[in-house]
């Protein structure tokens, strides 16, 4: 997934995920298929498949980088779908070889499938919080070297059932290849269309720092060539200091400046559509969010801001400024006014008390891959309605709000976030809410400002005086006329005051069902603020912009359905033609369809419910990566241990898989309910205490989760074995299904309606376990 | 078994058959059609169906479109792609806009035979090419040394002998030879540079794509008349915001 990020874009992700547990259904059917041969010979099969899982780590990422696929030129170029399939076909060879290991054990220890499981969760849970951990001090090359060898010290391990001989000849053929490719460190192919591979072309371009953590792969670049000043107004006459860029996973360009200690050199910056509230307020005390490179500091710098405080989400970048570039930043960290926080944005403002006169949310993300819709499937708690409602709960009476974002055509992106403004204010109960907003674009942005109070005659005199003298228009502000828009960034009609007025004073939910994209508000429940896809939309999107245009303005979604489809299609298929296989052979009993039932609702549910959790405490660890981590380590080691227990969790008449489904249903009730409110007394905790708490609340959940599965197993083991592989194929394909489902689902209906059907999935499952349980 | 046999006759019969049309067909076309005229036919229809139809109306860029071999600014890998409705990429992370953007940005700047023109952004040279058609000298400039040679290479080869091409940092400019009665800014920037609107002349036209740098989303026409500046927002594709009021 790290390296989708940095080679392409992050929504390619998703592909990795399902291509991972796709590996796991393929080894499903292939083990159903040879199963007699296979169990006939195990150690060495195990072996066998071990050592190819080793080769097969290091060979197919090497291969996965020299296929020229570029999701930029999928659109226009038919052979790219073909170098799609061969990342397919490359990466689903090392999940499908790993996965016939766990799989192959399976069926040649029946009556401890619930140890074996409980040994591999043990181990997904370890590797998955380790490899945040390692991501800090190693390369992505390396830690695939890491891997490789973690994996070759394994198949040596195998191997000792064997014989000695074996053994010593794995270990010979295991010390060759590692040196072999210790040697031959495989290079990351980065599409030429990323920030950073084109930046490099730039005369003297080169990288001078390279720092790799879970968060980002971060890169600095120096060059003559480099300036940034994301909307700079055509009225700006003067210059831009040097600059170098930091890029993070190869794009989205922060840059640090050197203003050579000049404050006047920092003119530029007040040319910008954010630097408004500065001209509105006298002296202020200043969050930033999204601090970065520097940029929004250096901005109320310039306005001589007496108390900043800059919240930045990457440890590392803060590092960079403060240490390693502070000379070239002129110390801007360092400064007796600049507090900086490394902290994310949103669990930021939750756990302060402290209010401020300005709260700024910089631009956050690159234009390209914004416009791209790239962000789509990203989660993102900044633009929520409950987060805007948190930002304005935290400025002083008179304090304001300024949230710039990229412009975009067609207009959908200033539009949405124009809308949860208001919306946050109505849920405030704040009366004549037209009168606390100012919106104003230039060529390339657009800034919304909130105010607590109403914005003053004069306040919208200077306003309209800073948007003149800088060719700005306003979209928005008190007393402002359709006469006074459209006048210097001219548009062909005047979109976006157009949807201002219907936001504030028409029919605000018609307005919402007829705009060419999504622009409803996001919540904390479906936070997908970037998420503009709307299928209503598509046949009149086709027929204005033509297909070519499509994945320019809305990629991610379109990406997550081909995914989604092609799971469905192939997981299907890994199933149905197995099932038809074995019927061949007369197989042993009268409940399969209750068994694929069975595997198949606990494959989704279990997959929904993660998925979900995952989300939730997003929030409450503010850290998306840490969330991953926690959630998902936590996740699956406790599942072990609920898997160790299964055997013996029993009450009274009542069967561990009925106990356990009882246990998930009550559990995640209680959690839908209660779950928020719990989080928000615990937000301002230390990070250490907010984990090992988290994992407290993912234990007793997960710990019940882990019993169906191994139980499940253990009962078709003694009706019908072979079936077992089957069983676990069949697992494994409603797991990739419902990575995707959950996130489609999320986008429309809400996660906490993804944890209902998860519920009932469950109560289903133990239904199906009631028709062929002994 | 004699059913089958004459079945097995049949279908060779059948198989030679639609060997020796396609052997046939292939010839014969290759015969009628040389190459150059192929690519000629390529750029009429090119010219008539996505960007006549699309609205350019301009003569003299409908005429520097019918004229200018976009197939030699292309890796020969590409050349069968040159008159597709598409960009294509030219290395460096950079592309060749697709024809109609081309023939959009070429038509806003409303050029004159006698204009001075600078171009920021060489890549292939093709826009230059299409500028050269229409007015009496080009300025170029390219940033990506590797494209600005072989685009200057290709521009003397094809007989362009009014354009300039210079490898350097667009964002300042072509001081030296400043003012232009127009400039065309082909490569994607967060903004537009201050050294470029001040070589501007005034009642002059700068042109600047919006968007990634694979399609244009949206063009900036950048007037400057009087000492003052305004930007337009051309939109290439047509789109109409609400569903429904239309």
């Amino acid at each position: 997934m790290r390296v989708f990020s940095v080679t392409s874009w992050s929504h390619f992700a998703y592909m990795i995920i399902s291509i991972a547990l796709l590996g796991f259904g393929v080894s499903g059917t292939f083990i159903s298929i040879f199963q007699k041969k296979l169990k006939a010979h195990f150690y060495s099969f195990f072996t066998l498949f071990s050592l190819l899982f080793s080769f097969s780590l290091y060979i197919c990422f090497s291969l996965s980088q020299k296929i020229p696929f570029d999701p930029f030129l999928i659109v226009w170029y038919k052979s790219q779908y073909l170098y799609l399939a061969g990342y397919y076909l490359v990466f689903l060879i090392p999940f499908f070889l790993g996965a016939t290991c766990i799989g192959l054990s399976f069926l040649k220890f029946p009556g401890r499938i619930n140890k074996v499981y409980f040994y591999n969760l043990l181990g997904s849970g370890g590797g998955a919080l380790a490899i945040i951990l390692i991501m800090y001090f190693l390369s992505l090359q390396e830690i695939l070297l890491f891997i490789v060898i973690l994996s070759f010290f394994s198949t040596i391990l195998s191997s000792v059932n064997l014989s000695i001989k074996t053994s010593v000849i794995m270990g010979f053929i295991s010390g060759i290849c590692v040196l072999f490719f210790l040697l031959h460190s495989p290079e990351l192919q980065i599409s030429p269309y990323k920030g950073l591979s084109t930046n490099l072309k730039l005369p003297e371009a080169k990288i001078i720092k390279e720092e790799s953590s879970p968060l980002a792969l971060i890169d600095v670049v120096k060059s003559s060539a480099i300036r940034c000043a994301p909307g700079l107004s055509l009225a700006y006459k003067g210059k831009i200091p040097p600059q170098l860029a930091i890029f993070l996973d190869a794009d989205s360009l922060s840059p640090i400046t050197n203003f050579q200690n000049n404050i006047s050199n920092l003119k530029y910056l007040d040319y910008s559509t954010s630097a408004l509230p500065y001209h509105l307020l006298n002296e202020p005390q200043v969050l930033i969010i999204g601090a970065g490179g520097g940029s929004e500091v250096l901005c109320a710098l310039y306005h001589q801001t007496p108390y900043i405080e800059a919240v930045e989400v990457n440890p590392q970048i803060v590092k960079l400024i403060k240490e390693d570039y502070s000379d070239f930043s002129n110390h801007i960290y360092s400064r007796p006014e600049v507090y900086v926080k490394v902290a994310e944005g949103r669990g930021f403002i939750e756990s302060t008390s402290r209010k401020y006169n300005l709260i700024q949310i910089t631009l956050l993300d690159s234009f390209a891959a914004s416009s791209a819709g790239v962000y789509a499937l990203s989660e993102n708690y900044l633009y929520t309605t409950k987060a805007l409602e948190s930002y304005i709960k935290h400025l002083t009476e008179e304090g304001i709000l300024c949230i710039t974002r990229w412009l975009k055509m067609p207009p959908r992106d200033g539009i949405k976030l124009f809308a949860t403004a208001v919306e946050s204010m109505e849920n405030l109960g704040i009366k004549d809410i037209s009168s606390h907003l100012i919106f104003m674009r230039s060529w390339a942005t657009s800034t919304l400002l909130i105010k607590h109070s109403s914005f003053t005659p004069s306040e919208v005199r200077i306003a309209k005086e800073f948007a003149k003298k800088r060719l700005f228009d306003l979209i928005w502000c008190p007393s402002l006329s359709g006469k006074e828009v459209n006048q210097y960034n001219i548009l062909p009609q005047a979109f976006y005051y157009e949807a201002s007025q219907k936001i504030l004073f028409g029919d605000r939910n018609n307005f919402y069902e007829n705009h060419l994209f999504s622009v409803k508000p996001a919540t904390d429940n479906s936070p997908y603020f970037f998420q503009f896809f709307k299928w209503k939309s598509l046949p009149h999107l086709l027929s204005t912009m033509g297909r070519e245009w499509i994945p320019f303005v809305e990629w991610g979604y379109i990406i997550l359905i081909f995914t989604l489809i092609q799971a469905i299609v192939v997981s299907m298929f890994l199933i149905i033609f197995p099932l038809s296989f074995l019927k061949k052979k007369r197989t042993f009993t009268p409940h399969k369809l209750s068994i694929f039932l069975y595997f198949l609702f606990l494959g989704a549910g279990y997959m929904f419910i993660e998925i979900s959790f995952i989300q939730k405490f997003t929030l409450f660890l503010s850290y998306p990566t840490y969330a991953i981590a926690v959630v998902m380590a936590g996740f699956l080691f406790f599942s072990g241990w609920g898997s160790y227990f299964a055997q013996k969790i029993q009450i009274g008449k009542l069967d561990n898989v009925t106990l356990a489904s009882v246990m998930i249903i009550i559990i995640s009730i209680v959690y839908l309910i209660y779950l928020d409110d719990i989080f928000l007394r615990f937000i301002q905790f230390p990070d250490g205490v907010k984990i090992f708490f988290s994992l407290s609340l993912v234990a007793p959940l997960a710990f019940f989760m882990g019993i169906p599965f191994p139980s499940g197993l253990k009962e078709v083991s003694i009706t019908a074995s072979p079936l077992i592989p089957w069983a676990w194929g069949i697992n494994g394909c409603a797991s990739v299904i419902s990575v995707v489902l959950a996130t489609v689902l999320a986008i429309s209906l809400g996660f906490n309606i993804v944890i209902l059907i998860a519920i009932s999935l469950y109560f289903l499952a133990s239904l199906n376990f009631h028709i062929f349980g002994s | 078994m004699k059913a089958q046999k004459n079945l097995v006759y049949l279908a060779g019969i059948v198989t030679l058959a639609i060997l020796l049309c396609f052997i046939a067909y292939f010839f014969a076309g290759k015969k009628e059609i040389p190459e150059k005229e192929t690519y000629k036919i390529a750029r009429e229809k090119m010219v008539t169906q996505q960007i006549e139809a699309r609205g350019i109306k301009d003569k003299k860029v409908l005429e520097a479109m019918r004229t200018v071999p976009r197939h030699k600014f292309v890796s020969s890998n590409l050349e069968s792609f040159a008159y597709e409705d598409i960009p294509l990429p030219i290395g460096c992370g950079q592309t060749i806009s697709q024809p109609y953007i081309v023939a959009l940005m070429t038509e806003l700047l409303e050029l004159n035979k006698k204009d001075k023109v600078l171009e920021v952004g060489t890549g292939s040279g093709y826009q230059a090419a299409i500028l050269s058609e229409i007015i009496t000298q080009v300025y170029t400039i390219e940033i990506f040394e590797e494209l600005g040679i072989s685009a200057r290479d290709r521009l003397k080869d094809l007989g362009y002998n009014n354009v300039k091409v210079k490898i350097a940092d667009g964002y300042y400019g072509w001081p030296e030879e400043a003012p232009f009665d127009a400039i065309i800014v082909t490569c994607v920037s967060d903004h537009i540079p201050p050294p470029l609107i001040e070589q501007l002349k005034d009642g002059g036209r700068m042109c600047i794509p919006l968007g990634n740098v694979f399609q244009v989303q949206n063009l900036m026409l950048v007037k400057k008349e009087k000492g003052k500046i305004s930007i337009k927002n051309i939109l290439p594709v047509r789109f109409v915001p609400m569903l429904g009021e239309h």
